[in-house]
């Protein structure tokens, strides 16, 4: 297996990770760099510990976007919509800007060890009594004024209880719950009765007939020569 | 890099006369090659609008006789200038509170005030002077002239002085109160 494991004396970003992973394998970045070095950035991202919250949504978006590049350099068949190409090229077009800044760092740090240029010691100036022309009391109070009027108030902020909301664990089982439980289609759908050839519609009849008899689905019909609806129940042995 | 240019830049640097000798010293050369680095410089700067001034142990860079209306003209516009908002906010504070520290100052305004203590103090404003309780730290106070310009013989006589005093001490107290309440 991989003997990649990081250790970072301090946390850094994903785009920092995400290149060191390919700096180390001597890759350009590329799509197909990427698609290699996706496991171990998962690997990565899922054993970090004191996770930043502010991150996480970086992590996210970065991992999906490796999980788009793997499953296309697995499936190269698999079409990608405009949407997920962009989140792709974008990833790219970051990495290559760190890519960059990284080696521009490198020469910085020659500079800052070199010379350096010094502006003249402050002199001592003899000052001499010039005010301006329109100082008075009046003006002066006009101007304190100005300055109290400038401080910083206390604000209290109100304080409200947040409610608790569905965790995206349970909201996920739901759905699981609810897709395979309900997935249900009208017979009328199923057969494009309206549309169809009467042929079509025999045939579809006999394929829902078969997937009964498989225990693939169950059928309903509500009221005589009404449409059929077929679900699927929980999807387990089929009988015979 | 030669020995005049080398001259150059720490007179430069300075801003103020050196002697002649603490120049052979730093430098680790005689008296003699110093002069011809003088010589050297001296001949270098002519036309320039800066001019290398000696006498016999002394030495400086000032702005050379050419120059001198153009310097007077703008010595004469910095001294006589308006003040601008900012600036006469910054001497509102400094009246009313009788003298300020730097942090002090910078706490009530909220922004840098390095170059606007500069122009007070250059012209005569407000002077600096070391705190009393840490001679590490400056108080810019108000100056005597100021007062007597304003017609006013102490900072007590300013106008609502004791509201805007009253105001300041609560703002001054506020970061402790949020602590408290809030823990």
């Amino acid at each position: 297996m991989s003997p990649f494991s990081v250790q970072h004396p301090q946390f850094e970003g994903p785009l920092d990770v995400l290149l060191d992973l390919i700096e180390r394998r001597e890759l350009q970045v590329s799509d197909i760099a990427l698609a290699k070095v996706t496991d171990d950035f998962l690997a990565y991202a899922t054993n970090l510990s004191d996770f930043p919250l502010a991150e996480s949504a970086q992590f996210a978006l970065i991992c999906s976007t490796l999980l788009l590049l793997k499953s296309k350099a697995l499936l190269p068949g698999l079409a990608l919509t405009p949407e997920e190409q962009g989140s792709i090229a974008n990833l790219e077009r970051r990495l290559k800007l760190l890519e960059r800044f990284r080696a521009l760092s490198k020469g910085l740090q020659k500079h800052l060890e070199s010379e350096r240029l010094y502006a003249p010691k402050e002199r001592q100036v003899q000052p001499i009594f010039a005010p301006p022309q329109n100082l008075s009391l009046a003006l002066l109070r006009d101007m304190m004024r100005r300055v109290l009027l400038a401080l910083p108030k206390v604000e209290k902020l109100k304080q409200v209880t947040i409610q608790k909301v569905i965790s995206l664990e349970e909201m996920i089982e739901n759905l699981k719950g609810r897709i395979t439980s309900a997935l249900r289609m009208s017979f009328k759908d199923f057969s494009g009765a309206h549309k169809a050839e009467r042929v079509n519609i025999i045939v579809s009849f006999l394929a829902m007939l078969e997937l009964v008899k498989q225990g693939i689905i169950a059928v309903v019909q509500g009221e005589k020569h009404g449409d059929i609806t077929m679900e699927t129940e929980n999807l387990a042995t089929p009988r015979y | 890099m030669q020995l005049d240019a080398q001259i150059e830049a720490l007179l430069f640097w300075r801003g103020e006369a050196m002697t002649k000798r603490d120049l052979s010293r730093v430098f680790g050369v005689n008296l003699v090659a110093i002069n011809d680095g003088l010589a050297d410089l001296r001949k270098k700067l002519t036309g320039r609008g800066i001019a290398l001034v000696e006498n016999g142990s002394d030495v400086t860079l000032l702005t050379s006789p050419e120059a001198s209306v153009l310097i007077e003209k703008f010595r004469k516009e910095e001294l006589s200038a308006e003040l601008g908002r900012a600036a006469l906010e910054t001497l509102a504070v400094i009246l009313y509170k009788n003298g300020v520290t730097r942090r002090e100052l910078e706490y009530i305004r909220g922004v840098n005030s390095t170059a606007i203590l500069r122009t007070l103090l250059m012209r005569g404003l407000v002077s600096r002077i070391a705190d009393q309780k840490d001679d590490r730290v400056f108080r810019y106070e108000p100056t005597l002239e100021l007062f007597a310009l304003l017609g006013i013989s102490r900072a007590e006589e300013l106008p609502a002085f004791a509201s805007v005093i009253s105001e300041l001490g609560v703002f001054e107290k506020e970061p402790e109160k949020i602590i408290t309440t809030e823990s």
